[in-house]
């Protein structure tokens, strides 16, 4: 099979947005769904230190790293929720996979090393279309491995794997 | 350019690695390294061993080596043990990425995964193998955290890309 370097950095790129996406929504709906609201809260000693907060970082650094590949000019940091309101949390995110699912679409290889304002330490830094979305990858990756810790912490051990190769494949265990 | 983003992440994947192993893992006990913390694999000891194993099984992979080696194959290793074995395998997978290109990036190769056989492009064993080092890093970092001992908090890849670019004066 012959495939340029642009359509091949295209290929990986969309399908890592396309498991990002899908395996926030699994951790969501298999591991978080069926905690109470105050499991969903409690305090545990690594990490950011909740599932709240470990959910909060990922949902923030895709809204912020998507705001800036597209060049929106708000794009300033938002304050935790006081209130485990999780199935307003759940519509946001839910919301924002789509928005990230559509940007995957329309990715095209111009655009994936194109300069992006991103909001830093000390005010803004310039980085790469494909730097932003690759570090979305791995928080997202961290993260989630932190929630399923979490979860066995608060509540007991969810019964599935994080796995980017059971996604790309389709075999899981 | 396929092959260049591969080998900028490859850079990123190897420095969280060696700071995980510098500043979080090497300063425990020996006995902090195998004290069983009834999560995922236990032990320090053996989450490292099975990450070192994937890591050799994913070059294995990717070379089109059908019968695959383990990179530790002592029962009970010591800590120092499994930290040459990572950094042996870590040489051997530099030498790999330092030669790949977009070619090689995109190229079939067959594979065996979860004893099913299956045709994957290269970059997919490759992402692999980041993906699963990183759900891993995390993992450890719990453990350590846990054991009592300093968690380093994980450095973003924005982070590092910042950093690097400051270090050799270019932008990005």
């Amino acid at each position: 099979m012959s495939r340029s370097p642009g359509t091949c950095n295209l290929e990986f790129l969309r399908k890592l947005i396309q498991h990002n996406c899908w395996e926030d929504g699994r951790v969501w709906q298999l591991a978080i769904a069926p905690l109470s609201d105050a499991q969903f809260v409690q305090a545990v000693p690594f990490g950011a230190g909740s599932i709240q907060r470990e959910c909060w970082q990922i949902i923030e650094t895709e809204r912020k790293c998507l705001r800036s590949v597209r060049g929106d000019a708000q794009n300033s940091a938002r304050e935790i929720p006081d209130a485990p309101d999780r199935a307003l949390m759940r519509g946001q995110w839910r919301a924002l996979h789509g928005e990230w699912r559509q940007f995957a679409k329309e990715l095209d290889a111009d655009l994936l090393v194109s300069a992006c304002r991103f909001p830093a330490e000390g005010g803004e830094a310039e980085l790469l279309a494909w730097q932003l979305i690759i570090n979305v990858i791995y928080q997202g990756s961290t993260h989630r491995s932190n929630i399923m810790r979490m979860v066995a912490a608060v509540h007991e051990p969810a019964q599935f794997d994080l796995s980017l190769m059971q996604y790309l494949t389709g075999v899981f265990r | 350019m396929t092959a260049d983003i591969v080998r900028a992440i490859f850079e990123y994947q190897i420095a969280e690695d060696r700071r995980l192993w510098a500043e979080a893992i090497m300063p425990l006990s020996e006995e902090s390294f195998r004290h069983d913390t009834g999560y995922s694999w236990g032990s320090l000891q053996r989450e490292c061993v099975h990450v070192v194993n994937v890591m050799q099984h994913s070059l294995d992979r990717v070379r089109g080596i059908k019968v695959m080696t383990a990179a530790l194959t002592i029962e009970d290793p010591p800590r120092e043990q499994v930290r040459a074995a990572w950094d042996r395998v870590e040489a051997h997978w530099t030498r790999y990425i330092d030669q790949l290109d977009d070619e090689i990036v995109q190229r079939d190769v067959d594979i065996v995964y979860r004893e099913r056989a299956m045709t994957t492009p290269v970059w997919q064993t490759i992402f692999h193998f980041f993906n699963h080092n990183t759900l891993h890093r995390a993992e450890m970092r719990q453990m350590v955290a846990l054991l009592g001992g300093a968690a380093n908090p994980d450095r973003g890849f924005i982070v590092y890309c910042l950093a690097r670019s400051k270090d050799t004066g270019q932008g990005s």
